[in-house]
């Protein structure tokens, strides 16, 4: 069975789908759409907070006035005054609670302008923001002055209490919470989201690739038979030569296009993040570890929260390096292959080219069926010891389901190396036993222009030849 | 010899497509495949081309098993293909491309016959924009381009025009000057006639009559007799023993037993004094010789 001229068969093929219209059109639309969504993503915040208020923006201080009334017996103005400078904020000061009727009328019909208060209660000190009635500030930039505010106070009495800078970032460590059973790793919500978001993200995009492009190698096949160009190859090449020629330009067309889907999204990540980082430097949320302290730029902030995250990604992904990209590259074109092998044989068995939905069926079925084994045990199915359930394991060692499977389990670190290996020998060895099969019927298959072939017309051709 | 087929079959389960056909081309020229529809033409030629598997056999080129993958052989299908939204010229290069051939020697190739078959004005064109006469010599540059040796046209006439009919015509005239080993398959029996040397005439996978065209023709003599006078023949036809086959306004035409009956008969219309128009005394057609064997074969099936 010679494959010579597979690579003629592959350029050809390569080059007309590349200048093909449904191509160009279907890679630039979802290229577009994925930019679009992480310029999108990295807006988002903008658009929430124009919604809660007519006032400024998170992160963008609308604010140029501050009346404080310090009655917390504990700091007093001038402790505030650095943060409040570097904002650019007037900062009127008192310790006179008497003068609070005064400030808050002062707040209550101006503009732009904020009324602080500090307040010493029986066991704690209370922290009021006070906003004007024309809604020139927003509830959330109330609340970050509040927090800058709080930053400052707890500094401060630390400082007050005799403790340098050291002990004083020792004292407001952040600290966490965690509970499980005795042994077990404490587990992280964030990360948990993302390890579930993988699988299925991952999961449906190398589905659609698959199951898009293994359709358009039988359709392809299909049309080289109905229009009866495959008798003219013929005579040059060998059948064989001619499906893996279409199977590989197809799988390099599809890996392109998923190159050029990451590429976009990367690139809208590039300009949405940097946009993240100034929202999230501006809303300083309470959940910043560290909180704001005096001096500090608002933008450290920002990026220690975009770090947060990418380190909770990160955990997430714990299996993310060099090695692990090889290895998805390779289950994908492997499971193409696999696929394609199905779907190119479809495509040369049937006689008339409105057929192909019809006889395209089983392979959509069985497509469908390695997706939701792969996808659906990660989020349905109880996981038992490490974090694995039976299917799970199951769709790891299954090549309908592997394809699938694999590329998030090994991102995740759901699977170790050695399981990965022999997941991967699975998959190369059914699609090298289906290769056979598949070369043994197609010669026959691609020539027959008679009746309607059944599957046990074909089984019995693969056990005649 | 050049190329040897030898008792090549092919069986699909019970049905016998093919049952031991063997020829030979030991000298260029073309070799005709003839056969009702269903005779096993196609299978024979796929087979020879290797794109069918067969039962039993062997297709020999200068000695050795033909593979078209590693010799030069030009197809013309019986079912023309192109593909139908892709650039004609980039088709073809494809094709070229598959055969071996070098970009230059490409265009070189396409240039001679875009010019010699009249397609020039179609260079940009996709191949659904061509006619369906336009497309044929599309498909028979596909066949040409690598000036293959061995040269297998299946049908080369069909649905052509007069005129483009012709241009085929000139193009296989051409090849065969070239000394090209030529198989061919054609329902139109003039066209087998023009440029046949040896036949095989095919029913039902069997090969029914096989042989030089023109010593099967010999073999059967100059037995049809075609007669046009300004007269009535019918009754000197019948003195000598003869009863027409056919009677068209333009000819009377008989079947006789040997030159001796046709001579007795135009002796006999001179002394009548009837005037003559054409007394045609030839072989049989390739047509008639085909009818003749394709209803002996099935004659002999029926019993």
């Amino acid at each position: 069975m010679s494959t010579h001229g597979w690579q003629k068969v592959f350029k050809f093929t390569f080059m007309q789908q590349l200048k093909s219209k449904a191509f160009i059109i279907s890679s630039a639309l979802i290229c577009t759409l994925i930019f679009s969504m992480m310029i999108l993503l990295g807006l988002l915040p903008t658009f929430s907070d124009e919604g809660d208020s007519t006032g400024g923006a998170t992160g963008d201080i609308t604010v140029n006035k501050v009346y404080l009334i310090d009655d917390s017996g504990i700091t007093n103005g001038e402790d505030y005054k650095t943060a409040f400078d570097e904002m650019k904020v007037e900062l009127i000061t008192s310790a006179d609670k008497a003068t609070t009727d005064t400030y808050s009328d002062a707040v209550k019909n101006g503009t732009a302008c904020l009324l602080l208060t500090l307040t010493k209660e029986e066991e704690y000190i209370s922290i009021y923001a006070g906003r004007p009635a024309d809604n020139s500030v927003s509830s959330d930039e109330a609340r970050t002055i509040a927090t800058l505010t709080e930053s400052v106070f707890n500094y401060a009495r630390l400082e007050k209490y005799g403790l340098d800078n050291n002990q004083i970032a020792a004292a407001l460590t952040p600290t966490s919470k965690d509970t499980t059973i005795v042994g077990e790793e404490a587990v992280n919500p964030i990360v948990e989201v993302i390890k579930s978001m993988v699988p299925m993200l991952s999961s449906l995009i190398l589905f659609v690739l698959i199951i898009v492009y293994g359709q358009l190698v039988a359709q392809s096949i299909a049309l080289e038979k109905t229009s009866k160009v495959m008798e003219l190859l013929l005579t040059s090449v060998r059948p064989l030569a001619v499906i893996i020629g279409k199977i590989l330009a197809m799988g390099s067309l599809s890996l392109m296009q998923f190159m050029m889907f990451i590429l976009s999204g990367a690139l809208g990540g590039v300009i949405a993040v940097p946009m993240l980082m100034n929202q999230a430097a501006g809303s300083l949320t309470p959940s910043v570890p560290g909180g704001m302290i005096p001096g500090g730029a608002a933008n450290e902030a920002g990026t220690d929260f975009i770090n947060e995250i990418i380190g909770y990604v990160g955990e997430a992904l714990s299996g993310f390096n060099a090695i692990s990209i090889i290895y998805i590259v390779i289950v994908f074109l492997v499971g193409f292959i696999f696929f394609a092998l199905i779907a190119g044989l479809i495509g040369a068995s049937i006689n008339r080219s409105e057929d192909l939905n019809n006889a395209m069926q089983p392979f959509a079925i069985i497509g469908v069926a390695g997706f939701y084994l792969a996808y659906f045990p990660s989020i349905f199915a109880p996981l038992e010891d490490g974090g694995r359930n039976l299917f799970m394991t199951l769709s790891y060692y299954l090549p309908i389901s592997s394809p699938f499977a694999l590329p998030s389990a090994m991102l995740t670190g759901n699977m170790n190396a050695l399981e990965g290996a022999i997941s991967l020998i699975v998959l190369l060895v059914s699609t090298v036993l289906l290769a056979v099969l598949v070369a043994r019927i197609y010669e026959q298959v691609i020539m027959h222009t008679g009746n309607k072939l059944k599957i046990s017309d074909i089984l019995g051709m693969a056990k005649n030849k | 010899m050049s190329l040897q087929v030898t008792n090549i079959s092919k069986q699909y389960g019970s049905f016998t497509a093919l049952k031991g056909l063997s020829f030979s081309l030991d000298e260029p020229g073309v070799y005709a495949l003839l056969g009702t529809n269903g005779a096993g033409k196609t299978t024979a030629i796929r087979i020879i081309l290797g794109m069918l598997s067969k039962n039993s056999g062997e297709v020999l080129w200068k000695g050795k098993a033909l593979s078209p993958v590693t010799e030069k052989v030009g197809y013309l299908a019986e079912e023309r293909g192109l593909y139908p939204k892709f650039k004609i010229l980039e088709q073809l290069h494809y094709f070229a491309e598959l055969k071996g051939m070098k970009k230059p020697d490409i265009n070189k190739a396409i240039d001679y016959w875009f010019e010699r078959l009249e397609l020039n004005d179609y260079r940009t064109k996709t191949a659904e924009q061509l006619s369906k006469g336009n497309q044929q010599k599309i498909q028979l540059v596909a066949a040409l381009i690598a000036d293959p040796e061995l040269l297998i046209l299946d049908e080369p006439l069909s649905g052509l025009d007069p005129v483009n009919a012709n241009l085929f015509k000139e193009v296989i005239n051409e090849e065969i000057a070239k000394k090209k080993y030529i198989i061919m398959s054609c329902h139109q029996m003039p066209v087998i006639e023009e440029f046949c040397n040896d036949i095989t005439i095919m029913h039902h996978g069997n090969a029914v009559l096989q042989g030089n065209l023109n010593e099967i023709k010999k073999s059967y003599g100059r037995v049809n007799l075609s007669v046009k006078a300004d007269g009535d023949i019918l009754p000197l036809a019948q003195q000598c023993g003869l009863t027409p086959v056919a009677v068209t306004p333009s000819n009377i035409d008989f079947k006789i037993k040997d030159e001796a009956q046709a001579k007795q008969l135009l002796n006999k219309i001179v002394a009548a004094d009837i005037p003559l128009v054409r007394f045609d005394l030839r072989e049989p057609s390739l047509h008639e010789i085909f009818v003749e064997h394709i209803e002996k074969a099935e004659e002999k099936e029926d019993k």
